[in-house]
């Protein structure tokens, strides 16, 4: 004979009564779709930050202060460094990508035509159309994305006398896009030194290996006087960054932890009332003998299935919504968004804690007190 | 026959104030291991709270309930629970099945977990009670007196050895109610069961009754011994 599993599971249970879990299942699908969508959405500035300014990983920036060349004193600091490999004199100009928070202020490096194919080549890019900025030329090349983001094709002005934020005297045409794993934008320094009489001289400086460019970064940072320069490594810039968003991410997990109180005193209510509908049959189980603990932890194991099914599908809908949202919306304008961001997920951990915790308050209240006879005395 | 339960002067008082009112005032009585035995009376007269002192559903406030030489009183509530689990089922007036499990998923609803044979005793005790057709029908498309059936098969999945039905044909018809009736009468041989009614034609064919009357026993009766029904 065909042996039946125990009919009081809570997946028998979840499987009949779908006038009771349904209800409960969307409330959690859509307040986890609602919080890992909103911390994905935030959490994409860190990565628009990261993946922007990502070349730093590979090699470090040394700028000038009150001055529009490094200091000899810098300059002998970088040189005696056993872990420098190559340094490449730069030249700045400013463009702006746009990010779901407006727009973030990114570099043009100035560099020779030998800086520009190291600095490529350091970073794993690779040219995809076009060609690289010609010595003195105002042209300027980007990473494939940037294009994108800034709805340019070859040809159009990158820099250019009218946008107040991507300046440059005369207009520096698109003539070359790349692409890889960090996002650039390379011009000529000569152009740069011609055209903008006051963009400081820095020096782009590489370690001898990638791997080491951490610790030359950090043994620069202690060497180079304060005073004399400014150093831009990749640590500083994940630690500014960091520092930027703790506001952002603390009113986030207020928000979330708003959210969260709430829908799981919800849903401790909506168990509550189906606990008061189920009465007679908890009564009837602890008359027949179930004890109360194993009722509770019945009741438990109800609710822990409803969150954790409702957490897979508002998990799925996230997925499926910010993959929608990248593909139709974010990638065609060149912005970030990664839909499998696990950091935002742990956002959504406490909902089945406090769901529990509630569902279970509510429930161990009635239980409790639980007279088996006085429910089965009613004789309704 | 050895007492399977026995009840030494119990009384169950609720206080009101000042006022103290008996359910059961002083009580005793024993009920040998195998039989069928009635607890009757009018309505208010105790026989419900009787049973459910001797099931240990509820704690006397006086007096004693000793079933096979355990005293319920210094015993804690879970292990009462767990003694109604192994050794006791139960029929109530009302059959109080789980709505969404079909009649065989109910009467297993009181089987441990991982009795692994479980299902298959509780495909014998439908059959017994000729409604095996209707094993996978939920409760709200049975009649009645199936209901009840069920609730009786719910009550003998763990061949208890004391059934208590407390006026387990009170909503049923006169036919359903003696069907139920000879149905639990029928375990007889393997155990006590002690059917609380106000009926007495329920109680045809009792191998002792209990009349109650004002919280009190008032009177036994052993009928004269004739074969079993069933």
């Amino acid at each position: 004979m065909r042996q039946i599993k125990h009919p009081l599971s809570p997946w028998l249970y979840f499987r009949r009564n779908p006038g009771r879990t349904l209800p409960v299942l969307f409330v959690i699908v859509v307040a986890v779709a609602l919080v890992t969508s909103i911390a994905t959405i935030v959490n994409s500035i860190d990565q628009t930050v990261m993946t922007m300014y990502g070349y730093q990983k590979y090699f470090m920036v040394v700028t000038p202060r009150g001055a529009l060349t490094v200091s000899d004193t810098t300059k002998q600091a970088i040189e005696s460094n056993s872990l420098t490999g190559e340094v490449y004199a730069t030249r700045p100009a400013f463009t702006t990508v746009r990010t779901v928070f407006g727009r973030f202020p990114t570099v043009v490096f100035g560099l020779s035509n030998e800086g520009q194919r190291r600095v490529m080549e350091r970073c794993g890019l690779e040219m995809v159309s076009g060609r690289m900025p010609a010595s003195g030329a105002p042209e300027v090349a980007l990473s494939v994305e940037m294009a994108r983001n800034k709805k340019l094709k070859l040809g159009d002005p990158v820099l250019t006398p009218e946008i107040e934020d991507s300046f440059s005297p005369i207009p520096a045409r698109l003539v070359g896009t790349f692409q890889g794993p960090v996002w650039l934008a390379l011009t000529s320094e000569a152009f740069i030194e011609e055209n903008f009489p006051v963009a400081p001289q820095g020096y782009i400086v590489m370690s001898r290996e990638v791997a080491q460019q951490q610790s030359l970064d950090s043994s620069l940072e202690k060497a180079i006087p304060e005073i004399d320069a400014r150093t831009w490594t990749y640590a500083k810039l994940v630690r500014d960054t960091r520092d930027a968003l703790t506001n952002l991410y603390l009113i986030m997990s207020l928000v979330i932890g708003i959210i969260v109180f709430a829908i799981a005193f919800l849903i401790g209510m909506l168990s509550n009332i189906y606990f008061m509908q189920r009465l007679p049959e908890f009564a009837t189980l602890a008359a027949i003998g179930y004890q109360r603990r194993g009722l509770l932890m019945r009741a438990l194991g109800e609710t822990a299935l409803l969150c954790a099914i409702g957490w897979l599908l508002g998990s799925l809908l996230t997925v499926v919504l910010l993959v929608g949202i990248r593909e139709i919306i974010m990638e065609p304008r060149g912005l970030i968004l990664n839909p499998f961001d696990l950091y935002a997920y742990r956002f959504t951990f406490p909902f089945p804690i406090a769901i529990s915790a509630f569902a279970l308050f509510a429930i161990w209240r009635h239980l409790r007190r639980l007279d088996p006879v006085s429910i089965i005395e009613r004789r309704q | 026959m050895i007492p399977a339960i026995r009840a030494c002067n119990v009384s169950l008082a609720y206080s009101d104030g000042d006022v103290t009112n008996y359910a059961v005032r002083d009580v005793s009585l024993e009920i040998p291991e195998r039989g069928f035995f009635g607890i009757m009376g009018p309505s208010g007269s105790g026989k419900s709270s009787l049973l459910y002192l001797l099931s240990g559903l509820k704690q006397a406030t006086a007096g004693e309930v000793i079933f096979r030489n355990r005293r319920y009183h210094p015993m804690s509530e879970r292990e009462i629970t767990q003694l109604r689990r192994e050794c006791f089922g139960f029929v109530f007036q009302q059959p109080f099945l789980l709505n969404y499990l079909t009649a065989l998923e109910n009467v297993l609803a009181a089987a441990p977990p991982g009795d692994s044979s479980a299902s298959e005793r509780a495909q014998e005790l439908l059959e017994t009670l000729h409604i095996v057709h209707l094993r996978d029908k939920y409760p709200y498309h049975l009649s009645g007196g199936e209901r009840q059936r069920v609730c009786v098969a719910r009550a003998m999945i763990n061949r208890p050895q004391i059934i208590f039905a407390d006026e387990p044909t009170a909503a049923l018809d006169h036919k359903n109610g003696h069907t139920v009736i000879d149905l639990l009468s029928s375990y007889r041989e393997r155990g006590a069961v002690i059917v609380v009614t106000h009926d007495p034609e329920m109680l045809t064919g009792a191998d002792r009754i209990f009349l109650m009357r004002d919280g009190e026993l008032e009177s036994v009766i052993e009928p004269a011994p004739q074969t079993s029904a069933v």
